[in-house]
């Protein structure tokens, strides 16, 4: 099913687009009436290889993830193509298998690759590479209505005037649909918050900065929510093991 | 175990003073094919896969999804040990030490790590470009140290020769082979006296030579490479062109003349492909289970 970009894109009509591993995350958000689900490889690499860094799943095994949830169900889903895997020829592929597997949207990362999920990790590749990613993701895709975004993830690197620089620069020259702000610290929160208000940004938040982000986060004309159903399933799994150690002593 | 047994013929063959033959299988069938003929160990490689799985050239598309995929249904289909190309690694030392693993588990006999940059390119393309050595050399050790069996081989290949020369391509192996790499290997030297330099550099160390026909390197008979001093040889495309001639032979035949029968005495029979392809072992399993007698 097709997105609609003015859902992610209109300030004070924020879309909230919680983050999945699976099939059984994305049937329990739709279940819960979202309009779309992310896809992305913090979740995966949690869930299928009990790690935190993105950057250790391949494209091939992430559209496997997409077709297995593709297979029952009709919600959106918006698939993360971290740093494209590679160059801007990689990205192309990438794109376009995901596009093909079934993604309503792609998100690209200006993070160097491997893409990285801790904040101290992160390096970021020159713009012009990034733009060449956006350039070649968007020609591999075959429905107009794919949407594409992109991930700014280096305000630590650029500053906020390389930041703003960056958004103008991806807006003016409609390089993708909707720009994210990822990897936002507490810090710099407020003032992406205040840039927010008055120009249509997204935010990627991780499930530990939820709490913090919080206040913040109205401002955001999107929020897409990584790490909650994985952090919500170990709380889970965390009681059901203490239960069943529980019925073992006894 | 299988996989222990497939690690431990492996080494023993490497450090042996028998050459080791491999072939580049692009896939289970032609990997079971060279079992069948008599080769004693299986390489699986980037460039085969990537045009038998994704009909692309070897530039980087293939991704460690389809490699390992590749690799299993290859190591699940013979008997003999498998070698994999983990090419650049598909990211950094993290990603090393995860592939690491997957091919350990899946029963591998052993992997090359290379020094191109990712996306990276065939060995004998132009364009190449290589990392610095501390990155190759951080990988390395990164798969040493992730390894479980000591006897899971770490090969070394650098694509230096092409960008940087030949004894920057040998120095870099050296300090690749002191951080950790059991076998080593130089990638395109353009003539027989550069094949000979590498292979003399490294008289403790077993060495592969590869040999792509019409490649950048001469191509050189096994008895050449072995007694020039080579441990290793492998062939990575002779499958992918033969059966690329064969394919194209019989399909123009079909679609100019609507029939394969001038072809069949260049094919392989129907029994005769049952039989190759273990139609009766297959039959007897199933056959052992129908016949088990329940005494309920």
């Amino acid at each position: 099913m097709a997105l609609s970009v003015t859902d992610f894109v209109t300030p004070g009509m924020q879309t909230v687009v919680p983050g999945v591993a699976d099939a059984q995350a994305t049937k329990s958000f739709a279940t819960g009436h979202f309009s779309s689900v992310y896809l992305n490889g913090f979740d995966v690499v949690q869930t299928q290889l009990a790690q935190k860094n993105e950057g250790l799943i391949s494209p091939t095994e992430m559209a496997t993830t997409l077709r297995h949830i593709q297979e029952r169900s009709t919600v959106p889903v918006i698939v993360d193509a971290e740093s494209g895997f590679g160059n801007q020829l990689t990205t192309y592929f990438v794109a376009r298998d995901f596009e093909r597997s079934g993604a309503a949207g792609v998100v690209v990362n200006d993070q160097i690759f491997p893409s990285h999920t801790a904040d101290q990790q992160i390096v970021v590749a020159p713009f012009a590479e990034f733009v060449a990613k956006l350039k070649a993701a968007r020609d591999s895709f075959d429905n107009p209505q794919t949407l594409l975004f992109a991930e700014l993830d280096g305000f630590d690197t650029y500053g906020f005037e390389g930041f703003k620089k960056r958004v103008d620069y991806l807006h003016k020259n409609q390089l993708a649909d909707v720009v994210l702000a990822g990897h936002v610290t507490p810090k710099v929160v407020e003032q992406l918050a205040q840039f927010a208000q008055a120009n249509p940004l997204g935010l990627v938040a991780n499930a530990e900065q939820q709490a913090t982000l919080k206040q913040f986060s109205n401002a955001f004309s999107t929020v897409f929510y990584r790490g909650v159903v994985t952090q919500a399933r170990q709380v889970a799994e965390q009681q059901l093991v203490q239960q069943l150690q529980a019925q073992v002593e006894v | 175990m299988k996989a222990d047994e497939m690690r431990a013929n492996f080494k023993a063959m490497c450090f042996s003073d028998e050459l080791v033959n491999m072939v580049v299988a692009p896939d289970a069938l032609s990997a079971k094919i060279a079992e069948r003929v008599g080769f004693k160990a299986i390489f699986q490689a980037g460039y085969a896969t990537a045009a038998s799985k994704l009909a692309q050239p070897d530039r980087g598309i293939a991704d460690f999804g389809v490699m390992s995929d590749t690799a299993r249904e290859i190591v699940n289909a013979v008997d003999i040990p498998v070698f994999v190309d983990a090419d650049t690694g598909y990211g950094d030392t993290e990603n090393v030490a995860r592939l690491v693993r997957v091919y350990e588990n899946m029963g591998a006999a052993g992997l090359f790590l290379e020094d191109q940059t990712w996306p990276k390119r065939c060995g004998h393309m132009d364009g190449k470009t290589v990392v610095p050595e501390s990155v190759m050399t951080d990988k390395l050790k990164a798969a040493v140290a992730a390894r479980q069996h000591d006897d899971f081989l770490i090969m070394s290949r650098t694509d230096a020769y092409a960008v940087e020369g030949l004894q920057s391509a040998i120095e870099r192996t050296k300090h690749y082979h002191e951080a950790g790499a059991d076998l080593v290997f130089v990638e395109a030297p353009t003539n027989q006296r550069d094949l000979q330099t590498v292979v003399d550099s490294f008289p403790d160390v077993p060495v592969m030579a590869n040999m792509i026909e019409n490649g950048k390197t001469p191509l050189l008979s096994n008895e050449q490479i072995h007694e020039m001093g080579f441990s290793i040889a492998v062939h990575p495309n002779v499958l992918v062109y033969s059966t690329t001639y064969a394919t194209e032979q019989v399909l123009t035949d079909m679609v100019q003349l609507g029939t394969t029968k001038n072809r069949l005495d260049q094919m392989v029979t129907f029994p005769k492909f049952n039989h190759f392809i273990g139609l009766d072992d297959i039959n007897a399993l199933e056959q052992k289970y129908v016949t088990t007698d329940v005494d309920f």
